[in-house]
């Protein structure tokens, strides 16, 4: 009876199985896939995508050297979009139609982007072949028109130059207008031969630098993103819909497969049996009337029932009442089809029949004529040999039709069966594999201990299951979860054993995916800290082993709280993403890039070396990060500040070497950002040495050993004093003079700056007032206002008392400021400046171009002179782009109206440089070093300063 | 906008106008010692490309039964014992017809961003069935070619044996040319080992030449591993060139035949250079004889110069020096 039930919730179980699995279970776990695949695309053509607008500014902003890699990106896009669209096609019908439209559109708005691009190519090609052209013809020397029409054109070009820089509408009216000043000369001028090109070439310049940047607002402005963005967004919808709902599927399924089939691994064996005792059935029929587990009857010659044993009258029971002694052979059969008692009746070939009755049994049944008359009836119970073969034709459509793999093996471990999922998860046809063992499929990834403990677990609980990784026949290795059972006889031998597998590559990939959030910054994709640490400690006893070296870099981006604040969050992580796909870019692969939190990331770059290599490295770390990001339309420039530090060289621990690279990071923030630092051990000293420092700084302070020195700072024409740069010394009575690069940011960092800077002032504007007195010179004097200084106190009240105090006028005193006042945009800095403007106080930027700042902060505030810092002066003779860049500067500053000094002039070259040039004032060694007051004060008295230097 | 901008980034614009000097993106794996930021750069010299498929490819490239009448094949035009062209002024097809444009290289077409002069294939691949189809050129239509290769029995074989139960298709094909193409490439040219850090490895006269080249502004059009195939120019950018009077075939409009658009009308990929010196006669009709009148024209039309007669010998040397040897045919 236990069979009974067994087979009754095996048949329910069936057809469910059957049910659910057809219906939905085979197409499930690949459209699963296949929606996963298509969401990968989708998302790789976005990302080069955006990677296409960012190489198209970089080539509109000129900064090409070769089209090839715009041309890999070009390629890979479009490949990734065509892959995409295969990937979609390859959806159920009714999601590929859902995405059709979209992607059609995608297709289209993709396919004029790239036309526009190779647009683009062909126009930056052109404009720098007129800018070329148009450089050489004004350098060169013979073939000049007059000097009025070249001048012109040198005014053309830095006019169209500047509009290339900012394609505004003032700009492009100002180089038309000069444009056609210079049309207008050439014209009334005769002989001018070649000048036509020149003209032409400027032509082309113009009209380029608009279509330009026509076409660069266009892509910014493209719908690709947007359209891959929603794409994207109804795919992962889908997808989070579909997972939810197959959870919950596939374990109900899994559970009812794995029953089904050991219920149908058992019922195998149990129809064996039966099949065996009805061989032995008709072996009995001769002495049936011993046997008692046939049901026999028997009519007498004279064709009455003469006897019925008690099998018999189980099978007969429901009509049994109507069966009785010496009733005919016709009587009995008419009972029979009266009652309705058989069912089904299929004539076998022997001539007898597979009878179903109204009770519920099969049976077989045969009447044989005996010789002398009458019949001998047999009835054999094959109820249960049948129901295990209709079970067995269920089973067997379960075996063909499950998504699960499944195999047969003997108890020799020879495969006897497996199934059409088998085929399609291993790659092995049935034909291939029937006969040979299961090690076939082994990959080789586990050792002999896993299959030893597999074995003993099914010698000892008869079953095993877990995740094995195995071989596929194209050679592929795929994880799987393994059950494996064991059919076994009456007497307890092994007969067959049952796998049933399942590709879990895709559940591996979940797991991958948990073990990735743990190990991974979302944002970037980049490993975390965590991972970070493991890695850096893989690397460190790997160095310890071979000897080497590894180097730890650590990066912050500049300025990155200023981005996430003006231009929101979202862009602020834009960014970093744009900054860890650079450096991304920028290491190989057995480099870790690693972000750390906020702005700030991390690489390990192992088997590394102190050596021009990494330095190129890190130069092109610097360069590469701190080139233009597009975010989401906008342009944001920023750079990053690095540390690095050594393993074993600085550091031994992951701790100590994290510690390094960030003080060594700092240091580059405080070199002026946009720089790299290697650790040194006086790092470490740093807060000793400054606590030092600053005892020393307030007993300076108390003691007033400051002094002030001025630098004349001259008239670029006349070589004739004009004003002064004051710059505080230290006088220290052991260490003597000390400059104040080696203070003023302990200074600053103390608070120290704002008492100092009021002494300062208050110092200069005495002496200047003094000059004014004694001398009648009407020269002024320049001092430097720190931003601390700035920011902590009330420098307008302290002005203006000074002022009041020392009776100097308002306008010869100038005020220096950096231009990182400006950048951070607070309107009491904005209200400062100009109450000081008011006073009459001239406000000078220093250091310009050094920084990061903005056009139109400049244009807001009521600056009145730029500076040009030291650096872009030094190398003006023998660098391209330092004289570009401080000519740019000079033509820029006169078009608003500053006035330009040029600092850190150290020899007549540059001098005549930046007079040819118009600058209007210029200060360096080359006309005096700063001197003392006394020693400035006898120096005007000889008229020494003002001789006009030969240049 | 809200961005700040920084003033020096801003300038440095301005300067790279004239003074091209970024590094490349490139990642910082490679071992050589390359010269940076040159914007040129040398062939690769790793190629791999599976050789059953080659030497299938390569049987198919001079087989003529890819012809209509059998007696053209891709070798007849693309000669890979000449430097890949047949120095012809135009091309010869089948019944002796001649075709309006130069036949361009086969060495190194790999590296072209796109094929053909106006650049309407997509790349090798969909290259192939271009002369086939032809009715000057091969005059062939792929019905023809799939079924001339199934008549031998070798074909079919390779093909069955390579692409299994795909066999002998237009698709199977054009992979198995593409492939062999893809190992047409001309390597070891001076200049590139000069790239690579060899200074000795060109002559004074080649360095003046590569100067010239790059002051003149012949780089920024020809640029790139393959000196030129990265892009689309006018031919006659600076002064016209083609006008509609002096137009001799529809050739001439260039990539307006692929785009219909009058922006793209005589616009025509720029060339690669790598063979130009062994590659004559120049341009997409073969209408110049010598590399020197092909320096000199360019010059003049694309970039507004009348350059000496000095200035071209030195960057014909230069020119010289990007071929490297085309012996190297894969095997």
């Amino acid at each position: 009876m236990r069979h009974i039930h067994l087979i009754t919730l095996l048949l329910v179980v069936l057809g469910l199985t059957t049910a659910l699995s057809l219906q939905f279970f085979r197409s499930e776990s690949e459209q699963t896939a296949q929606l996963s695949n298509v969401v990968n695309r989708a998302l790789e053509t976005k990302q080069l995508d955006t990677k296409l607008n960012e190489e198209a500014l970089k080539a509109a902003s000129f900064r090409f050297v070769h089209f090839d890699n715009i041309v890999q990106i070009v390629k890979a896009t479009e490949k990734s979009r065509l892959a995409l669209e295969k990937a979609v096609s390859g959806l159920d019908r009714e999601k590929a139609e859902r995405f059709h439209e979209a992607l059609k559109n995608l297709a289209q708005v993709m396919q004029k982007r790239l036309t526009m691009i190779e647009r683009l190519k062909s126009k930056v090609a052109l404009s720098r072949n007129s800018s070329n052209f148009l450089l050489a013809f004004l350098r060169k020397d013979s073939e000049q028109p007059t000097q009025g029409i070249m001048d012109l054109a040198v005014q053309a070009l830095n006019e169209i130059q500047g509009y290339q820089i900012f394609p505004t509408q003032e700009r492009f009216e100002a180089a038309q207008k000069v444009l056609n000043e210079l049309r207008q000369k050439t014209d009334q001028q005769e002989g001018l031969a070649g000048f036509g090109n020149v003209l032409r070439h400027m032509d082309m310049m113009f009209s380029i630098t608009q279509e330009v940047s026509a076409i660069v607002d266009e892509l910014m402005a493209g719908r690709s993103q947007s359209l891959i963005s929603s794409l994207i967004t109804d795919l992962q919808m889908i997808q989070v819909n579909e997972q939810n709902r197959s959870t919950g599927y596939r374990y109900l399924l899994l559970s009812a497969v794995l029953f089904v089939f050991v219920a149908f691994a058992y019922a195998l064996v149990r129809w064996n049996q039966a099949r065996r005792r009805t061989q032995q059935a008709s072996q009995l029929f001769e002495d049936a009337v011993d046997s008692m587990s046939e049901g026999f009857a028997f009519f007498g010659p004279n064709q009455k029932l003469v006897f019925w044993n008690t099998t018999f009258a189980r099978l007969y029971e429901p009509i049994f009442d109507r069966i009785h002694k010496d009733m005919s052979w016709e009587e009995f059969e008419a009972v029979q089809k009266e009652s309705g008692f058989l069912l089904q009746s299929e004539l076998q070939k022997d001539g007898s029949t597979l009878d179903q009755t109204q009770n519920g049994y099969w049976m077989l049944s045969a009447n044989t004529k005996m010789h002398q008359g009458g019949y001998a009836v047999v009835r054999v119970d094959l109820s249960e040999q049948k129901r295990a073969q209709d079970q067995l034709q269920l089973a067997a459509t379960v075996f063909q039709t499950a998504s699960e793999a499944m195999m047969v093996t003997d108890k020799d471990n020879i495969i006897q069966m497996v199934n059409p999922a088998f085929s399609k998860i291993t790659g092995y046809k049935e034909s291939d594999v029937l006969g040979q063992r299961p090690s076939i499929l082994s990959s080789g990834h586990h050792g002999e201990d896993y299959y030893q403990k597999m074995f003993d677990d099914l010698e000892r609980y008869g079953s095993w299951q877990g995740e094995i990784w195995n071989r596929r026949k194209s050679g592929e290795i795929y994880p799987e979860w393994l059950s494996i059972s064991t059919i076994c006889d009456e007497d307890n031998q092994v007969v067959q054993r049952v796998s049933l597998f399942n590709d879990i590559t895709s559940r591996k990939k979940s797991e991958e995916r948990i073990h990735y959030q743990a190990n991974y910054d979302s944002l970037t994709d980049l490993p975390n800290r965590n991972l970070f640490r493991e890695r850096l400690n893989q690397s460190i006893n790997m160095a310890r082993r071979s000897k080497s070296r590894v180097a730890v870099l650590f990066l912050d981006i500049d300025n990155f709280k200023h981005i996430n604040d003006t231009l929101g969050h979202l862009m602020g992580d834009e960014l970093l993403r744009n900054v860890a796909d650079r450096l991304r870019s920028l290491f190989r692969t057995s480099d870790t890039i690693a972000r750390l939190s906020g702005d700030e990331f991390i690489v390990i770059i192992n088997d590394a070396n102190y050596d021009p290599d990494l330095e190129q490295l890190l130069n092109r770390l610097l360069e590469c990060l701190s080139l233009p990001y597009v975010l989401d339309g906008n342009t944001a420039y920023t750079s990053v500040s690095v540390g690095a530090t050594f393993f074993p060289d600085d550091g031994q621990s992951v701790d100590s070497l994290l510690q390094n690279a960030d003080a060594a990071m700092f240091k580059a923030k405080e070199m002026g950002r946009n720089t790299y630092s290697f650790f040194t051990p006086e790092m470490n000293s740093r807060a000793q040495e400054r606590h030092t420092m600053e005892v020393a700084l307030h007993r300076a302070l108390e003691k007033h050993e400051f002094v002030l020195h001025y630098q004349p700072i001259v008239d670029a024409d006349s070589h004739t004093m004009v004003t002064t740069e004051a710059l505080v010394r230290w006088n220290d009575p052991e260490r003597g003079l000390i400059q104040p690069d080696k203070f003023i940011a302990v200074a600053e960092d103390t608070g120290l700056i704002v008492p100092m800077g009021e002494w300062i002032l208050r110092q200069a504007c005495c002496d200047a007032a003094r000059w004014h007195r004694e001398n009648s010179h009407s020269f002024g004097v320049s001092v430097n206002l720190s931003s601390r200084q700035f920011k902590r106190s009330d420098i307008y009240g302290l002005v203006k008392e000074v002022l009041a105090e020392t009776g100097l006028p308002a306008g010869k005193l100038s005020l220096e400021i950096t231009e990182s006042l400006l950048v951070d945009d607070d309107s009491s800095v904005l209200k400062t400046l100009r109450d000081l403007r008011d006073l009459g106080v001239l406000l000078s930027i220093d250091d310009f171009g050094t920084g990061y700042s903005s056009l139109s902060y400049l244009k807001r505030f009521p600056i009145t002179t730029l500076k040009i810092d030291r650096s872009f002066i030094n190398d003006v003779l023998s660098n391209n782009e330092d004289a570009a860049l401080s000519q740019a500067i000079i033509s820029m500053a006169k078009s608003m109206s500053l006035k330009v000094v040029a600092e850190g002039v150290e020899n007549a070259g540059q001098a005549r440089f930046l007079t040819e040039r118009k600058c209007d004032l210029i200060q360096g060694y080359f006309f005096s070093k700063p001197l003392p007051f006394e020693e400035l004060m006898s120096a005007i008295a000889s008229n020494h300063l003002n001789e006009k230097k030969e240049l | 906008m809200a961005c700040g901008f920084s003033i020096r980034k801003a300038i440095k614009f301005f300067c790279s106008l004239g003074v091209v000097c970024m590094a490349s993106y490139a990642g910082w794996a490679s071992d050589e010692i390359m010269r940076k930021g040159e914007p040129i750069l040398p062939i690769p010299y790793d190629f791999s490309a599976e050789p059953g498929k080659v030497a299938l490819g390569k049987r198919l490239f001079h087989d003529t039964a890819l012809s209509a009448d059998d007696t053209v094949s891709c070798a007849s035009c693309h000669d890979t014992k000449r430097f890949g062209v047949d120095s012809n002024r135009t091309s010869v097809g089948i019944d002796g017809q001649v075709g309006l444009v130069n036949a361009p290289t086969v060495y190194n077409s790999r590296f072209n961003f796109a094929q053909f002069w106006d650049g309407r294939a997509r790349d090798l691949h969909d290259q192939v069935g271009g002369p086939i189809n032809n009715p000057i050129e091969m005059g062939a239509n792929w019905d023809l070619v799939v079924n001339n290769l199934s008549k031998e029995p070798e074909y079919v074989k390779e093909f069955t044996t390579l692409y299994g139960e795909e066999g002998i298709t237009p698709q199977t094909i054009s992979d198995a040319i593409r492939t062999y193409e893809l190992t047409l490439v001309s390597v070891g040219g001076a200049f590139d080992r000069y790239l690579r850090g060899d200074e000795m490895a060109i002559s004074a006269q080649q360095k003046r030449g590569y100067s010239l080249f790059k002051s003149y502004g012949c780089v920024a059009c020809h640029q790139g591993v393959n000196v030129g195939g990265n892009m689309y120019q006018r031919m006659g950018a600076f002064i016209p060139y083609f006008t509609k009077d002096n137009m001799k075939s529809k050739a001439d409009q260039g990539r307006y035949n692929v785009t219909q658009d009058k922006e793209d009308m005589f616009v025509f990929k720029v060339p690669s250079l790598r063979l130009a010196a062994y590659t004559a006669p120049y341009f997409h009709d073969g209408s110049v004889k010598t590399l020197e009148k092909a320096i000199e024209i360019m010059a003049n039309y694309q970039l507004g110069y009348k350059v000496s007669d000095q200035d071209i010998e030195d960057i014909k040397a230069f020119i010289i020096s990007l071929a490297g040897t085309t012996d190297k045919e894969a095997e």
